[in-house]
């Protein structure tokens, strides 16, 4: 809502303030003023001029060397550029030192020879945006109505340096869309009482009733319908008063009837309708649904498809006005109009809402329409735009209102106890002082001991709850006058949950094996959400993505690390190595998808630099697996962890790639990414892994408990395996595990060998036994023994050559 | 030569080689030469048998005194000459020690998180539980229970992306209050908790705009919760995250899910309060909104208003990292350029 300065002060003294002062006191007390915004930085020397010669230039096809009375002894000579230029016209004259809005200082100077001493403006060129410039002087000059007086300063007419505060009105304080509303907040504000003026109708012995009935489909839908009816009219371009109040509000003024609906808009925030009466083709209006796929041309003379959630006026037959929202074509204000009726009404919200969001309409009227109205005015600022109109273009208004009123008549009173207040603002707050508050604003009340009951005005229909009160009290009295405490209840300790500290270790732990930490968006393309995962099921979209990059919830995490390392590389940021963790999202049977939060990581190339000590660092397989398996263990999971090979996933490298399972569950993938993918991304060798961090929360865990250090030392077998290259180590583990006797305490490969050396097809393995009996020494007979059955097994079942 | 005097010149023959010798390794043939067992000591002695009954005590004892001394020559020279070589190699041992050392690069946290770790342990350390919840959520939780039905024209303030006509991507973390309401049993203690996480609106990315953000809301709930604790809690929160001097202000403002609502300024931390391009020439900055939960909040959780009141807050993180760095776009926390990360990797 742009406020200007100076129409405020019509209705509130501000002789005590300044618009900088007062916007600061409006921001800290509700609303906030966005800006402060003057149409001219500076308006000296912009003066009102009337062209008294204007002839052509010789040698010139569109300058007119003029001659203006700027009300000095000698007229101004000024070559003027403007098409529209013409002797009697009065102008806007920026004379020698002034300063137009594009910051361009006049000089006086020579054109073609001639003298010019000035220069006769646009209102572009003085300040004002074009979407506010009466469409007549859009492109040339500005020429003022006829009253205007000679020499004087435009500021005086155009409100060049108004200051116009520009106010961020929350949908609650819908009230402020209006000056009046406006000026009972700052006079709240300042302690001043807004004055308005008193509204006169004067009628004629016309009646309404020979003109116009009205009626209502349905009273839900409009709780208040009323209609004048204004006959004999001229209807000219508005006064300049007029005009400018619209154009410093933002509005582009239009002709004296459109012109003074808006202004009493702006007035009152009651937007208004006028219809050409002579073209509504009917004495009875009835406001009802429109048909399904009824047809309507709206006033920009585009054809509407409406539905039975739309609202129209009809003229009994055919709707000639989209209610709330916009006119009629064939019923709009013409120069030509002679009788106008005049609608004030009040509409269903969500309604209004509904039609101007489904048609893209949405304008100060239908806005105002759907965050409410005060109702107590809507005939007084029906009655006021009737009284300007036939004021200003020598109309007639005709007896009486044609009307139908459905409001139920409400009284709205809310009460509320001084204790109530000191509670809920922990302030010590006397009665009185609550009572000035409520007088500020001009709330009448009755006080009952400690407790005052509001009557709360109509222009605040806001106020429905004690809580609403608070925060009027809080807020004229001075949020910064409130002290400041710190609950003081019963405390209880606060700390992170056994997830959320798993997560932070994680956090902390991939960092420290050189993987920083990225966040991606959760929203991508439907392929990419189903890419790197081991999760069967449905991926979720949204409905109307912003664009087709984000518009399906990932259901992996390792495609946005991917795009991660390539956005890096391709900015020469080698080295790279990602971690995110984040949620992933599975289309579920419940309402909502199944929310499953990830650890997710991927690197390519190395996780050391090329350094002075390590020289081939390149990360593989075995690395990821390594981090994974000190994660799990520091994690202390007390189930298995099983690594098997998983072929099937399309984007994974299908002889590189493990699937780990706890309990026959999938929790994770370690793997290359598929050759094709990698060069797909320009990456080259690239290891990443996922984890379902959730299942890893609720996996029981390894609880830390004292055991007796053994007193007695160890032994240690070793022994070399020639084996088919098809068996893998964990084939082998799982028979010497198997086999290893009591004694038994832990396997470990410490060599693996493939080459020229031994025959092809074949690998030799050499494992490391460590046998401990913690209650006495180990007999060597016994461990022989145990070490025997396990060579013995190793040939049975796997087909072994011991070296 | 009688054997006393085979034995002291055997001592004097050792006692030279001994001093001559410059290597460990002569020293230890010289020991061998004259005391291992086919040394010429030994070979001196094994005369003894040939020698008077009354003539081998006094023999005897010489050549044990002999060997004694030698023993003892010998250790102290091998101690001498194994401490000139360590000196040697000491000496040869001399490394650059401005060598890089052996790492692995650590990777570095996102900034993001570091400020949300730092919220929540602000938090942690005042009695708040951290609760986290679904992003994608039921319309009911995201807009109704926060006082916001279906044609509410606040909804506009909040473009949203939906999934269905009943589920959406969630605005705010709001919803994990409603939830955690639903459930809270008050005879355990009050409600404080904070709901940290990712929130999603229909916005198209720019330098500051990003459909993707993170958001910490903070709620209380308890007999007597009054404004001036919001005032206070807040004021704290201001301190311990942007500096002991910072202040805050409140301005009305409006949201459907508290009343009355605030918007809450710091002092600007940049200038202090003078003026400066960070707070646009106000000396504060926005920081977070806040207010006293509605009645009509609580009362859809099943919590007596009248007997119950609350405040809740919220606030950005992406906000907070951008204006406390001075980062210029949104953009560059989802992008996870290197170059940007490793600008926070000293964590606080």
């Amino acid at each position: 809502m742009r406020v200007s300065y100076g129409w405020l002060n019509e209705y509130i003294d501000l002789s005590e303030t300044n618009p900088e002062k007062l916007a600061d006191k409006i921001t800290l007390t509700g609303i906030e003023t966005e800006d402060i915004i003057k149409i001219a930085k500076n308006a000296q020397n912009i003066v009102v001029g009337e062209v008294i010669e204007a002839d052509e230039v010789e040698g010139s096809d569109h300058l007119k060397h003029t001659y203006v009375n700027i009300g000095k002894n000698e007229p101004s000579s000024i070559v003027c550029g403007a098409p529209n230029v013409a002797v009697g016209q009065k102008v806007i004259v920026a004379l020698p030192e002034a300063q137009l809005a594009n910051g361009i200082k006049i000089k006086e100077s020579k054109i073609k020879g001639i003298e010019s001493n000035g220069m006769i403006c646009s209102l572009q060129e003085v300040g004002f945006s074009e979407n506010v410039i009466p469409k007549k002087y859009a492109k040339g000059i500005y020429v003022f109505p006829e009253d205007v007086r000679i020499g004087v300063n435009v500021s005086e007419y155009l409100g060049l340096e108004d200051s116009i505060l520009d106010l961020a009105i929350t949908p609650n304080r819908a009230d402020a869309l209006s000056m009046r509303g406006v000026a009972y907040e700052v006079g709240a504000i300042l302690d001043k009482k807004p004055q308005f003026k008193e509204v006169s109708v004067e009628e004629t012995d016309s009646l309404i009733e020979d003109f116009v009935s009205v009626s209502v489909e349905a009273d839900e839908d409009v709780p208040f319908y009323s209609m004048r009816v204004i006959e004999n009219l001229t209807v000219n371009e508005s006064p300049i008063w007029l005009q400018n109040k619209l154009m410093l509000a933002g509005i582009r003024p239009l002709d004296l009837v459109v012109d003074v609906t808006n202004y009493i808009m702006l007035e009152y925030g009651q937007p208004l309708h006028a219809f050409d009466y002579d073209k509504i083709d009917a004495k009875t209006l009835k406001v009802r649904r429109a048909q399904q796929s009824e047809k309507m041309v709206t006033l920009d003379e585009v054809e509407r498809t409406l539905t039975t959630q739309d609202l129209v006026i009809t003229n009994g037959e055919k709707p000639i006005a989209l209610a709330g929202v916009m006119g009629g074509f064939d019923s709009h204000i013409t120069r030509k109009t002679t009788t106008v009726a005049l609608e004030s009404a009040l509409f269903n919200p969500s309604l209004i809402r509904k039609t101007a969001q489904k048609l893209n309409l949405r304008s100060e009227s239908s806005s105002r329409f759907e965050k409410g109205i005060n109702e107590g005015t809507s005939i007084e600022a029906l009655n006021k735009a009737a009284h300007l109109i036939a004021d200003l273009g020598n109309g007639d208004i005709v007896t009486g209102v044609a009307a139908v009123d459905n409001r139920i008549a409400k009284e709205n009173s809310v009460a509320i106890s001084l204790s109530r207040i000191n509670r809920s603002l922990g302030t010590d707050l006397t009665i009185k002082e609550v009572e000035h508050v409520m007088d500020k604003l001009a709330f009448p009340y009755e006080k009952k001991e400690e407790t005052l009951t509001i009557s709360v005005p109509s222009r605040r229909w806001d106020i429905t709850i004690p809580a609403d009160l608070l925060e009027e009290v809080a807020r004229i009295y001075g949020y910064n006058n409130i002290p400041s405490t710190l609950p003081s209840g019963e405390s209880i300790p606060g700390e992170l949950s056994q997830g959320q500290k798993m997560v932070r270790r994680t956090q902390t732990f991939m960092e420290e094996q050189g993987f920083s930490q990225a966040i991606t968006y959760a929203l991508t393309t439907p392929a990419k959400a189903k890419e790197f995962t081991w999760i069967k099921g449905e991926a979720v979209s949204v409905q109307w993505p912003m664009s087709e990059e984000r518009q399906t919830l990932r259901m992996n995490l390792i495609t946005g690390l991917l795009e991660t390392l390539q956005y890096n590389l391709s900015r020469r940021n080698t080295e790279v190595a990602f971690y995110e963790i984040g949620n992933i999202f599975i289309k579920g049977e419940k309402e909502l998808p199944r929310q499953e939060k990830h650890l997710a990581g991927a690197v390519t190339g190395s996780l050391v630099a090329k350094n002075w000590i390590t020289h081939d660092p390149e990360v593989d397989y075995y690395t990821i697996k390594g981090i994974i398996e000190k994660l799990l263990e520091s994690i202390g999971i007390s189930d298995s962890i099983e690594f098997e090979l998983e072929e099937t996933i399309q984007t994974l490298h299908p002889g590189q790639t493990a699937r780990l399972t706890m309990n026959n569950d999938i929790i994770g993938l370690i793997g290359r990414v598929h050759p094709i993918k990698e060069r797909e991304h320009d990456l080259s060798e690239t290891f990443v892994f996922e984890l379902n961090l959730d299942a890893l929360v609720k996996a029981k865990k390894q609880e830390n408990v004292f055991d007796i250090i053994p007193k007695y030392p160890g032994t240690s077998r070793d022994i070399a395996l020639l084996v088919d290259e098809s068996i893998t180590h964990a084939q082998i583990e799982k028979v010497i595990n198997k086999a290893g006797g009591d004694w038994l305490a832990n396997v470990r490969l410490f060599d693996l060998y493939q080459g020229s050396s031994i025959p092809k097809g074949k690998k030799s393995l050499a494992y490391t036994l460590d046998y401990l009996n913690p209650q006495s020494t180990l007999v060597e007979e016994d461990v022989n023994n145990d070490f025997d059955r396990v060579k013995e097994q190793l040939i049975e079942q796997l087909n072994v050559e011991i070296r | 030569m009688s054997m006393q005097e085979e034995l002291k010149g055997l001592e004097q023959q050792a006692f030279e080689s001994i001093k001559n010798a410059t290597e460990l390794n002569v020293l230890d043939a010289i020991r061998i030469e004259y005391l291992g067992k086919k040394g010429k000591l030994t070979q001196v002695l094994k005369g003894m048998r040939n020698l008077d009954a009354s003539q081998r005590p006094i023999v005897g004892s010489l050549a044990n005194d002999v060997r004694d001394k030698l023993t003892v020559q010998l250790e102290e020279t091998k101690e001498k000459l194994e401490m000139k070589k360590m000196k040697e190699k000491i000496t040869q041992e001399k490394i650059d020690i401005t060598l890089p050392g052996k790492n692995i690069p650590r990777g570095y946290a996102h900034v993001i998180t570091q400020i949300m770790e730092e919220l929540e342990d602000l938090f942690i350390g005042m009695g708040y539980q951290v609760v986290e919840g679904p992003e994608v959520e039921a319309d009911s939780y995201n807009f109704e229970r926060m006082n916001l039905p279906k044609d509410h024209p606040a909804r506009d303030m909040q473009d949203t992306f939906y999934i269905t006509e009943e589920t959406l991507m969630r605005t705010h973390t709001s919803p994990v209050q409603a939830r955690t309401m639903d459930t809270h049993d008050f005879s355990k203690g009050p409600l404080k908790m904070i709901s940290p996480g990712k929130v999603y609106r229909r916005d198209n990315d720019d330098a500051t705009h990003s459909h993707q953000f993170h958001q910490i809301e903070g709620l209380v709930v308890d007999k007597n919760i009054s404004m001036s604790d919001l005032k206070g809690t807040l004021e704290i929160f201001a301190k311990k995250m942007f500096g002991e001097e910072r202040e805050i202000r409140l301005r009305p403002s409006y949201f459907p899910f508290t009343e009355p609502s605030v918007e809450v300024d710091v002092s600007c931390f940049r200038c202090g309060g003078k003026g400066c391009s960070v707070c646009k020439q106000t000396g504060w900055i926005e920081i977070l909104g806040a207010g006293i939960v509605h009645p009509n909040v609580l009362e859809m959780s099943g919590i007596d208003s009248t007997e119950y009141s609350g405040f809740a807050f919220g606030m950005g993180p992406d906000r907070i990292a951008m204006l406390k760095y001075g980062i210029d776009d949104i953009r560059h926390f989802y992008q996870n350029d290197l170059r940007f990360l490793e600008q926070f990797k000293v964590r606080r």
